[in-house]
């Protein structure tokens, strides 16, 4: 586990300060929630737009007047795209950044198998992502309490949970990009397209006839707005997501540990 | 393999790229690498690689650390399998390639420490290499100039004191004074019987520490050679005087060994010449030679014949 604890050490600055930075959208919303609270009724009309359903997905169902159904709207969208960003913008680039900066060819001179070296940096990204939702939970947890209000704290764990299981299989996917292309700009441009793409299909599930594109995304599994809706985490959903990440991450690995190292 | 020998490369063929013809046209391109690579490292030799830039030296050296995947041939390292038995030999190889890059990071110290973890390093033989090496060891790389690095990336091939060194340009970026002292651990290491695959631009440092090189061009090795003979035997100057009739530079530039022909003076000729002399002095006795010199070239001149 040395490459696990030691890349660990090296990234806490940026690991910390990031979902630090991100659960600063727990406290601003309860800081402002009297204020959102007046005006949710108004905005809550505007939802019912057949662009506004698309752009908010399941969330857009969600009963906006309530202190529960504005955290998950404003909290759900804004660790959605934390997701987003995430997955297609580091693991990624957790071969392609070596490459780039040519340290890896001093490190497998060492006796180190290729696929272990991945693994370990990529639950480097896991563990780092771990801090979003554990943040964001106990912000959550800790802020209504400060305001008075009721949020069920089993599914704000749920869909915490599910946030981190996005994460890891959206990122297994983004780094089999990057073993496979083991090129920055094209493994992200790879990884961005698979990920964006299964965002929109989400959202153009949401409209018309469109259902079908749903079943295809990622995004339509474990969804917070489902999550709140039925109270539960399906576990269906869940080996879904667990599924699909455990088949790229070991696709990643067999790339990684198998392909010529040719740059 | 040999018992005597560390490193065997047989025709060793590596092609990049691939071509394709669709509809009469081509697409892509195929570069060669390196085409039927053959050569071999004893144990305890320092053997030098050299060779034009582009020539195939990394792809070779990448090709033994199973970086690349060849198309032909074998490489086989202790007699393992350079591919089959990759992480066996590391466990007994020391690298340093030739354009070393560090995590910016990490301090020299934690760079130890980490990798350490993967080949244990001999701390004896470290205390030795940081009396040599003067570089800050508690300094992160990003704050090291590029001689201090490379002198970190020295200490960190050879901390665990391998049996098998693959250094790519060691002292690229080294004062003379640390280059020398470079040298002088690399000549200890193979009295210890150590091994070390070198490639270098640098002649002097070839001249001072290689036993046996080899050159490598154009993907192909043109020779392999111990450092000592080829002075002597690979290439000559030859410097004629003669007191009537010149002979005619077609005639000498159509002798085999000759390389170049080149008129000083009216009278003079300066002749390079490689390997047998004979055929050209067979040639010169038919003419009235005032004086003639044969000197050994340098190696200097002798590298650029070959690179040419």
């Amino acid at each position: 586990m040395r490459v696990f604890l030691k890349n660990l050490q090296k990234g806490w600055k940026g690991g910390i300060v990031t979902p630090a930075f991100v659960s600063l959208i727990v406290p601003l919303m309860t800081g402002i929630w009297p204020q959102l609270k007046e005006q949710a009724a108004s905005f809550a009309e505007l939802l019912d737009s057949p662009i506004y359903r698309a752009l908010l997905g399941q969330l857009g169902i969600i009963d906006l007047t309530t202190w529960q159904g504005a955290f998950y709207m404003y909290v759900g969208i804004c660790m959605e795209w934390t997701v987003v960003f995430l997955s297609i913008l580091v693991p990624a680039r957790i071969v392609t950044a070596e490459i780039d900066k040519k340290t890896l060819d001093v490190t497998l001179s060492y006796p180190i198998r290729r696929w272990r070296y991945l693994l370990e940096k990529f639950m480097v990204y896991l563990a780092y992502c771990l801090l979003y939702p554990a943040f964001v939970y106990v912000l959550g947890v800790v802020g209504t309490r400060s305001i008075g209000e009721t949020l069920d704290p089993t599914i704000l764990l749920y869909s915490m949970t599910a946030f981190w299981f996005w994460l890891f299989a959206l990122g297994a996917l983004s780094l089999f990009c990057g073993t496979l292309f083991l090129e920055t700009n094209r493994a992200l441009s790879a990884s961005g397209a698979l990920i964006i793409t299964q965002y929109v299909m989400t959202r153009l599930g949401d409209l018309g006839n469109l259902g079908f594109l749903k079943d295809l995304s990622l995004f339509n599994y474990l969804n917070t707005g489902t999550i709140l809706q039925n109270g539960v985490m399906s576990m269906n959903e869940l080996a879904v997501v667990v599924g699909v990440g455990i088949v790229a991450l070991g696709a990643a690995l067999y790339v990684f540990q198998n392909r010529e190292l040719a740059y | 393999m040999t018992e005597e020998n560390v490193l065997e490369v047989s025709h060793l063929t590596k092609i990049y790229g691939r071509e394709m013809t669709l509809a009469g046209r081509r697409f892509g391109r195929r570069v060669v690498g390196a085409r039927d690579v053959s050569f071999s490292v004893r144990r305890g030799e320092i053997f030098g690689f050299l060779g034009p830039n582009g020539a195939g030296k990394t792809t070779t050296m990448r090709a033994i650390l199973d970086y690349l995947h060849i198309q032909e041939g074998s490489i086989t390292v202790f007699g393992m399998d350079h591919h089959d038995d990759a992480l066996e030999i590391r466990e007994r190889i020391g690298y340093i390639p030739g354009d070393l890059a560090l995590y910016e990071n990490f301090t020299g110290e934690e760079l130890i420490e980490y990798f350490d973890g993967f080949r244990p390093v001999d701390r004896d033989y470290l205390r030795e290499l940081r009396s040599v090496f003067r570089a800050d060891l508690s300094l992160r790389v990003k704050s090291l100039s590029t001689g201090n690095r490379q002198q970190v990336g020295l200490i960190l091939a050879l901390a665990s004191k391998p049996d098998f060194m693959i250094l790519d340009e060691p002292t690229s970026g080294l004062d003379p004074l640390m280059a020398a002292s470079a040298h002088r651990l690399f000549r200890e290491l193979r009295a210890e019987g150590k091994t070390i695959f070198l490639s270098s631009h640098d002649l002097a440092e070839v001249q001072a520490v290689c036993d046996r090189i080899g050159i490598i061009k154009e993907g192909e090795m043109i020779l392999v050679e111990e450092v000592e003979n080829l002075v002597s035997k690979f290439l000559q100057n030859v410097r004629v005087s003669f007191t009537s009739e010149v002979p005619d530079l077609e005639t000498l530039e159509a002798i085999d060994s000759v390389i170049s022909v080149e008129a000083e003076d009216e009278d003079t000729l300066l002749l390079k010449v490689k390997e047998d002399i004979n055929e050209l002095l067979r040639v010169l006795t038919r003419y009235q030679i005032d004086r003639l010199s044969i000197e050994d070239a340098s190696l200097e001149e002798i590298f650029l014949q070959y690179y040419q």
